[in-house]
This record gives structure tokens, sequence and C-alpha cells, in this order.
């Protein structure tokens, strides 16, 4: 009896914890299938990238890395994420409070 | 250093050649060596997703044998291993974008740096698998203990062999253990006996490689899933260690343990 108390006691925490690993499978899977069907290497996509913060550093002193650029969907689209920190902007920024 | 290239294959797809790779590449790496796993499957890609490494490629395996970035760019480092690295397959390319000496002279250049080089090799008897068993010194056959599966795995002996590759040993993958205690699945023993490879190791069927799968986290990180505890132990006997065979025990309801009380269960039922 003390052993099945236990056992109901472990499986109430197990059920308690439970990850749903199928909705991770799925939404890592969203990621994976957009990237694969847009059949562009990923080199390719690292010149792309490249080739955009030249274009951009042209214009604005930016950081040399981008905070994020990536290919992700936003509802029914698929967009191009790209964000990169442009520097001596400060004075841009209004005050906050 | 001189590290060992080995190529992890299967006559049959799908019988578990990818997670097989990923589980001892990162048990071994957990041992304490200095492993580089390889997705040989070209077009096909998979051992990325299955370590969780897939939003961190830019390079790939053809990027590296045609020239086009660095051997160390193209390894990815494991988020949890420090001494486990992937080279990823490319996946908009075809099997035929390397020649077989390609992967081998790479292989070669890895073990001057890595204890275990492993190779995930793709599925059927065409190009990329010459490509992939021709690089390696060593090799393991996953199969599952299935007709078709088996036959199969015979056939890829033949070749092995016919490639150098004497003596594979054999992982027999997803044993359902209550089907063997009932005599519907044949066992370890019918399958050596049938084509006659020495055993590597016994991976009992097993819900958390699919959750696993699920997170991109191999299953040996899982201490209680019995599969990552077989994969520990191939791990240990591919790195030279005695290890008995484990029993596999089919795990029992509440309702067999009551009867097993009252001594009504059958005999006790042990694998290996």
């Amino acid at each position: 009896m003390r052993d099945f108390i236990r056992w109901l006691v472990s499986q109430l925490a197990v059920a308690e914890q439970h990850e749903k690993t199928g909705i991770t499978a799925k939404q890592r899977l969203q990621l994976v299938l957009i990237q694969d069907r847009l059949d562009l290497p990923t080199d390719e996509m690292e010149s792309m990238k490249q080739e955009i913060w030249e274009v951009v550093s042209r214009y604005l002193r930016v950081a040399d890395d981008f905070l994020e650029f990536e290919i992700r969907r936003l509802d029914e689209l698929v967009v191009l994420v790209s964000n990169i920190q442009v520097n001596d902007a400060s004075e841009l920024v209004p005050a906050t409070g | 250093m001189t590290g060992r290239t080995i190529v992890i294959t299967s006559g049959k797809g799908g019988v578990g050649k990818t997670t097989a790779t990923a589980n001892l590449g990162t048990a071994l790496a957990m041992r304490g060596q200095k492993v580089v796993v390889i997705d040989a499957d070209i077009g096909l890609r998979n051992l990325d997703v299955i370590m969780g490494l897939e939003n961190r490629i830019v390079y790939d395996l053809v990027n590296v044998i045609e020239g086009k970035c660095k051997m160390h760019q193209a390894m990815i480092r494991d988020k949890h291993q420090l001494e486990l690295f992937l080279i990823p397959a490319a996946q908009t390319r075809d099997k035929d974008s390397i020649e077989p000496e390609q992967l081998r002279e790479l292989c070669e250049k890895l073990e001057q740096e890595f204890d275990y080089v492993l190779i995930d090799c793709p599925a059927g008897i065409e190009g990329g698998f010459k490509n992939a068993i021709g690089a390696a010194k060593e090799a393991i056959l996953v199969t599952t203990p299935e007709v078709s599966a088996i036959r199969d795995a015979d056939r890829v002996i033949g070749l092995l062999e016919a490639s150098e590759l004497h003596r594979p040993k054999l992982i027999i993958n997803r044993i359902n253990t209550n089907l063997v205690k009932h005599g519907d699945m044949m066992d370890k023993d019918d399958i050596v006996e049938l084509l006659s490879v020495e055993i590597l190791g016994l991976v009992p069927a097993d819900e958390h490689t699919i959750t696993a799968a699920n997170r991109g986290v191999p299953v040996v990180h899982d201490k209680k899933a019995p599969s990552g505890s077989a994969f520990l132990r191939i791990a240990a006997r591919v790195d030279g260690d005695e290890v008995p065979f484990m029993s596999l025990e089919p795990k029992t309801s509440i309702i067999d343990r009551m009867k097993g009380l009252v001594g009504l269960s059958g005999r006790a039922y042990s694998h290996a």
C-alpha cells in the first residue's frame, strides 16, 4: 500500500510538470521547414547578411554584427527579420520618464 | 592523436541510425572523449535537429569539401558537451556533391584532432552510402528486430566486407521486451544466429527517445530513460570497457505486480 501511494504521488508529480514535447517539436519544425523550403543554402544566407550590412553601413554607423537576422513565420507570412544597432545615435533616443 | 573513424550504418532506413549516432557521440563526449559527428546524408539533413543544433548552422560538409570554408568553421559545438562537434550535411545539394576520397581526406584530418569521428551514413546502398563507408575504418550496423530490417542488414554486411570493413558490430534497436517475452519478436540470440555478427548493444523501445528528439536533446541526457542508459553502455563498450549486457525486463503494470505478490505471474524473464 505504501508503494502504491508513493507511485500515485510520483505520477501526480509527473503529470504536473509534464512538458508537451509535441508542441516543442512542431515549433522547431516550423522554422526548419521554412529554411528547407526556401532552398537557400546557409552560406548564401550568410553572404546576403554581409551584403545587407555593407549597404546599411554606407549610410549609418552601425554595430559590426546584427542583433538578429533570421527568416521566421509571422502568422501566415514568412518574413526576414533583421535588427542592427545604430551607433552614436544616443541623442536620437528620447529620454524616458 | 589518431582518432577512430566509425561509420554508423543500416540496410533499411528509419531504424534509428541518426538517433544512434547522436547518442553514441554524446555518450562518448560525456566520457571525456573529443568527438566529432558528421552528417553524411546530403539533401536529407537530420542529425542537427536530433541534437538541437539546427539554428546554429552556417557552413556544412559540402562547403568544407569544396573549400568554401575552413574545417573549423563548419564544426558546430554542442550545447551541452564542450568536446562534441557536429559537421552538418548540406540540405540544398544532392548526394553526388562529394567524392569518397574527399570525405576520407577530411576524416583523416579530423582524426588528428579528435578521439572519435562518427559518420551518420545515409540509408540505402547507393552513392551516399559508398561515400560514408569509404571514409571509415570501423562500422556499426543498426537494425530493429524486424524481418525486413534484418534482411537488409545482411545485405549491408556483405557490402561492408567488400569495402574492407570487416567485422561490423551490431546495435539492435527498439526491442519490445513484452513481445520478446511472448515469443512474438526475435531476440538477440536469434539475430546473432541469422547474421553472425558481434553484438555491440541492445536498445529497448522507449518513448523517451521520441520526446528527446522532440526537444532536440539526445536521450543519454535523460537518466530515467532505459534507451539512454543502453546507449551509455554501448559507448563504454566502443571505448574499450567490458560491460555486461543489460537485462531487458519488460515493464510490469500494477496489476502484474499484484499478481506477482500473490504468486499468479509467470516466470521472471531475463533478456540477456
